[in-house]
């Protein structure tokens, strides 16, 4: 039976009846069929539990022993009246945050309203002088932006990388302070340390030609191993002296050496006036030592994690390099390192480090406990970390290597110049990702007896005032954790797309 | 151009900063560095020898005590950053004793494994960590332990609407003990000295066990009393809750030195000792300056430095003892304040009584 012709107008689609509806989402896709409908109400049921004991739970628990408790679960013991100094640090980490953004991003970002919100919600949280202290770190924040935008044309990126490298030991100082030398005549010493590396930089920028300066280090480094009680003096400005002279030499011939020669020159008188006048009042007023030991909560975890990160990584980077080297013994080497550490728990390498180190090392001498973890931190770290790096070299095909030789580099110039940059980029998501880990991981110090966030809580549920009391405490750690990690994550991702992983 | 000469003080700078962080390994030397001195504070090494101790805290001006920071009501921090409990109070009268000074101490938390390593090595001057005195400690791990401060032992917690108040009470009862400790040997080898049959519960897992008490399959729970302690205040209604005034093992808990330095083992021990004669004689914190002036018992007299010259024969100031008084308190004031009938961590002194009462405190004379 032959189909009756159709005319193109009732080929046409009808117009579309079904418009978006809340009720018939839900009735299409939640109860229709039967099963759905079965699964809708099963999960709803299954919600409701779950929810009315934690909600009931969480109305009636006892938070209100975080904020009693929030400057020892950041701090631990550190000594209240040296908190300035955290204060402080914060506080330049805010400025030098702001005026990198002011220099270096162009373009309105989602990522600045967050960071901006982390000072603001944490002001609002808190009560009394912190809160304007948060107040304060957003406003440095504010501040170093608009430097940061005036300095752009004037060498700002130059000055914010200078602030970054100078971050880490102003970090240090500030949250450890630093103590009276225990020898009688430091300020000399110090004066000829420091007066031997000027005159090796000035030799540098004004006789780059003449080799004998080095002679004079070698006299030094031999003076230091002949003479045992003057090494403590002399090994340092030797070694450091010898190697500011070997590097600057190499840009002797740029015109700004000599003037930076001349500048470093000059700033000697002002350290020298410092060393000798202010160092010692200062340290006995605001910048005494805190020890090790008071140093804890979040402050600890922090401190483990970025020495941990910063060390491990170029470590890790020389290890991939080793084990794909063609030299047997460093091969080999970078192989057993790799694969022992590997081999090995990460609590057993901690314990390693607190309890064998210790027996290890002469009886005079000891390593601090927060050092010796954070070199647990880094063997561990470094290890895994040059798998990683590993794994991205050998992603590089061999045509890049070529090309690079084809170019006329050398073995390093192709590693530093074009091996490395794309295959560090290669494996950013695999390094965040470890980097998280090694943040949440630093909590494990609590095991060896360092009171870290995890420890500091752990000694709260034992304070008799809030026994009772993991649940708040615990998920209260649980909660800052995920905000780093997630932060860290959402940085990756952004520091991704800058680079454009994924798109090449 | 300028360009990289600044990379290039970049980079000097962190092979300066890589330089003094590698600088951990050389210790006791100058530094300009603050990063490099950080990996060598204190190069202090084990002391050892007559004197070698004291002379060391002297001249570093501040005692270091290793300290556990998690046992209710003998260590843990309080919110204000200070550490407090019954342990950190010794630590106090220590430095009290030395310095005059109880806040010249710096409190070193450790974990159960590392703290002998921490005394052997110099990191720590004295350990008051809840350690059990043994003759292992006391011989191999090279330590000596000065007078007990806290008799603990293995305790019941029961209810106190239960009726049960001595061990024989606990006959036809169930018993919760975690599987596989000492407590649970010590536990069946106590029943069956004294002919108590009770039906004893096991658990793997402490929280379990605990569990299990509180839901009352178990009429009794037991473990060391200090743990006991610090448990009852996590139950739901602690105060339904009491821990018996009996002891079925020997956990004497007390400071520990190193071998070899006899005067420093001296000083700790008669620091000890001070606590417990002034509890004995009656003076407190409160009354220390009253009875100063007043007092005509030779030893006390002698114990506050008002007659002879015991505290130079430690090699301490003379009113070394009216210091840790005045300071720290006598043994019944550190008691109660860490573990006394008014804090949540009550413990019933039994055993940390004076010889007097009962128990277990016995000062040699002080002349």
């Amino acid at each position: 039976m032959p189909q009756p012709a159709q005319t193109p107008s009732t080929d046409a689609l009808p117009p579309p009846t079904e418009r978006f509806t809340l009720l018939g989402w839900v009735y299409k896709n939640l109860l229709t069929p039967w099963y759905n409908l079965l699964l809708t109400v099963v999960s709803l049921w299954l919600v409701y539990v779950l929810l009315k004991g934690t909600i009931s739970w969480a109305l009636t628990a006892r938070w209100e022993v975080i904020p009693a408790n929030a400057r020892i679960l950041m701090v631990g013991s550190y000594p209240a009246e040296y908190l300035w100094r955290v204060w402080a640090a914060i506080w330049l980490l805010a400025a030098i945050v702001g005026f990198s953004w002011g220099v270096w991003v162009s373009k309105r970002e989602r990522v600045a309203w967050v960071l901006m919100a982390v000072p603001v919600v944490l002001a609002l949280v808190s009560h009394g002088w912190v809160r304007l202290a948060w107040a304060a770190t957003l406003a440095l924040a504010l501040a170093g932006w608009w430097l940061g935008r005036r300095a752009r044309a004037r060498k700002g990126g130059v000055w914010a990388t200078l602030l970054w490298v100078l971050y880490l030991p102003t970090f240090v100082l500030l949250v450890r302070g630093w103590g009276l030398p225990e020898e009688p005549f430091w300020k000399y010493t110090t004066a000829v340390q420091l007066a031997v590396i000027v005159a090796s930089l000035i030799a540098a920028a004004w006789a780059p030609r003449v080799p004998w300066v080095a002679l004079g280090h070698a006299a030094l480094l031999a003076a230091a191993l002949a003479l045992p009680q003057w090494r403590s003096v002399l090994l340092w400005p030797a070694i450091v002296g010898f190697l500011v002279w070997f590097i600057a030499r190499r840009y002797a011939h740029l015109e700004g050496l000599k003037r930076l020669a001349l500048q470093v020159g000059l700033a000697y008188i002002p350290l020298l006036i410092f060393i000798f006048f202010a160092y010692e009042p200062l340290s006995r007023t605001w910048l005494a030592k805190v020890a090790s030991a008071n140093w804890g909560g979040l402050l600890l975890n922090i401190l483990i994690a970025v020495f941990g990160i910063m060390f491990s990584f170029p470590l890790g980077v020389l290890f991939a390099l080793g084990r794909r080297s063609s030299l047997p013994v460093i091969r080999l080497f970078s192989i057993l390192y790799i694969e022992f550490v590997r081999g090995v728990p990460f609590i057993t390498i901690l314990f390693m480090a607190q309890i064998m180190f210790p027996i290890l090392l002469p009886p005079d001498m000891s390593i601090d406990r927060v050092v010796r973890a954070i070199m647990g931190v880094i063997m561990f770290a470094a290890a895994y970390m040059a798998e990683n790096v590993r794994g991205g070299l050998q992603a590089i095909p061999k045509g890049q290597y070529e090309a690079a030789a084809a170019l006329g580099l050398n073995a390093t110039q192709t590693m530093l110049l074009i091996i490395l940059p794309q295959a560090l980029r290669n494996v950013i998501p695999v390094l965040v990702g470890q980097f998280i880990g090694l943040l949440k991981d630093t909590t494990l110090v609590t095991i060896v007896g360092l009171l870290d966030i995890l420890g500091v809580a752990q000694s709260v549920l034992s304070n008799p005032k809030w026994i009772g009391t993991q649940r708040e405490v615990y998920l209260f750690v649980a909660f800052l954790f995920w905000v780093l990690s997630y932060g860290m994550s959402y940085a990756s991702r952004r520091l991704e797309q800058a680079l454009g992983v994924g798109r090449r | 151009m300028t360009r990289k000469m600044w990379l290039l003080l970049a980079v000097l700078a962190l092979v300066a900063l890589a330089l003094a962080a590698c600088g951990g390994g050389q210790s006791g030397e100058a530094t300009q560095a603050p990063a490099q001195e950080a990996a060598t504070e204190e190069a202090a090494g084990p002391t050892s020898g007559y004197g070698s101790t004291l002379a060391t805290v002297k001249e570093r001006g501040y005692l270091i005590c290793g300290v556990n920071a998690k046992v209710p009501g003998f260590g843990f921090l309080n919110e204000k950053g200070e550490y407090e409990g019954f342990d950190i109070d010794f630590c106090r009268a220590v430095a009290a004793a030395i310095f005059g000074d109880p806040t010249k101490v710096e409190f070193r938390p450790l974990n159960a494994k590392e703290r002998f390593t921490a005394l052997q090595t110099g990191e720590i001057d004295v350990l008051i960590r809840n350690t059990t005195w043994t003759l292992t400690r006391d011989t191999e791990v090279g330590g000596n332990f000065t007078h007990t401060t806290f008799y603990d032992g293995q305790g019941f917690i029961v209810r106190k609407d239960s009726g049960i108040k001595t061990l024989q009470d606990l006959d036809g009862t169930a018993i919760c003990v975690q599987t596989g400790t000492t407590t649970e040997g010590n536990l069946r080898d106590v029943l069956d000295a004294n002919g108590i049959k009770a039906d004893v519960v096991v658990f793997d897992d402490v929280e379990a066990g605990w569990a299990a008490y509180e839901e009352g399959r178990c009429d009794a729970y037991t473990t060391d009393k200090s743990g006991l302690v610090a448990r009852r205040t996590m139950l739901k209604n602690p105060d339904e809750h009491m821990i018996m005034d009996v002891t079925v093992s020997k956990e004497p808990l007390g400071p520990m030195v190193r071998h070899g330095d006899d005067q420093w083992f001296d000083i700790i021990q008669w620091v000890v000792f001070a606590t417990f004669y002034a509890e004995e004689a009656g003076v407190t914190s409160q009354n220390v300056d009253q009875v100063r002036d007043t007092a005509t018992n030779p030893r006390v007299r002698s114990l506050l430095g008002l007659e002879g010259d015991l505290g130079k024969k430690l090699g301490l100031d003379n009113d070394w003892a009216y210091n840790v008084i005045k300071h720290v308190g006598n043994y019944e004031e550190i008691y109660n304040r860490n573990l006394g009938p008014d804090t949540p961590t009550y413990i019933p002194r039994g055993l940390n009584s004076l010889y007097t009462e009962g128990g277990l405190l016995y000062a040699p004379p002080f002349r």
